[in-house]
């Protein structure tokens, strides 16, 4: 194979998209041929860099919960199934419990 | 594609229009992360990344509501994402941010370095090289899908990606060189 024909496939050959035949034939070449086996190997390492150095921030509760209100006010035939916000959650004490018996 | 995935998220869809909102919670958290990534990494700042975020669901259960293309609601998440965040850069340069990497607990300076370099290398490709790259390369959406989503053909997308990753790699050693 020529250096053009494997470059025109090295994307599909690095996305493992060829029949196994063409797969090895570009093998082939790029044990042969350094400049080629650069292009493939520098791209890669580029694609490598690229998943680990990409940030992944998370999305926090409180923001989560903020844009699900959003949505839920935004429909209100969802309303009813939204649990009102409770800020507070302490369990309420009667007075029973307050005040011991004599 | 996976059609078990697809039926499911059918059915929470219609889940949702019957007023559940339990399906939309799950919608929500499957998806929230990492159209959150997506936009920061397209925007170059989480603090508008995370206004967008609220546009992008806001703007996919609307569409819900009405009409949803075929594919998978990643798929249809996603383009929406590109759109809103397109249309975010396109807002004047004053209104946004200035471009950022937040430091994330447990880095340490090579992971930061890596990350500059990578955020710098991005933002110096076109938008639609910076847009096959994460939704091929990190979000791992077949050229298909992306080409669905982009509206081009499959042929079309692979020969961007080809050379989105070929610019990102120079970009890349270039920003190692500056760095240097």
């Amino acid at each position: 194979m020529k250096c053009a024909e494997v470059r025109e496939l090295l994307g599909n050959y690095m996305d493992q998209e060829l029949t196994e035949s063409m797969m090895q034939r570009i093998e082939k070449h790029l044990l042969r041929c350094p400049a080629c086996a650069y292009e493939a190997r520098s791209i890669e390492q580029a694609r490598e860099m690229l998943r680990r150095g990409v940030e992944s921030p998370m999305v926090s509760e409180p923001l989560g919960e903020r844009i699900l209100n959003h949505i839920a006010e935004r429909f209100p035939h969802l309303r009813a199934t939204r649990p009102t916000e409770q800020p507070f959650s302490l369990p309420l004490l009667s007075l029973e419990d307050e005040v011991p018996s004599m | 594609m996976e059609h078990g995935r697809e039926n499911e998220e059918a059915r929470l869809i219609a889940r949702f229009r019957a007023g559940d909102m339990q399906a939309v919670e799950t919608l929500f958290w499957r998806y929230a992360d990492s159209v959150l990534a997506y936009a920061t990494r397209l925007l170059g700042n989480r603090t508008d990344a995370e206004e967008v975020l609220s546009d992008v669901f806001l703007r996919a259960f609307e569409g819900c509501m009405s009409y949803r293309a075929e594919g998978t609601f990643k798929a249809w998440l996603f383009r929406i994402a590109r759109n809103c965040c397109i249309d975010r850069l396109r807002q004047p340069r004053l209104l946004r941010l200035e471009d950022g990497v937040e430091p994330v607990q447990g880095d340490d300076t090579a992971d930061i370095e890596l990350r500059v370099a990578v955020q710098r290398a991005l933002k110096r490709l076109p938008e639609e090289y910076q847009t096959v790259l994460l939704l091929c390369d990190v979000e791992e959406f077949t050229a298909k899908e992306v080409a669905e989503m982009l509206g081009r053909s499959v042929p079309s997308v692979k020969g961007m990606l080809y050379r989105a990753r070929t610019a990102l790699r120079d970009a890349l050693s270039e920003e190692w060189g500056e760095e240097a």
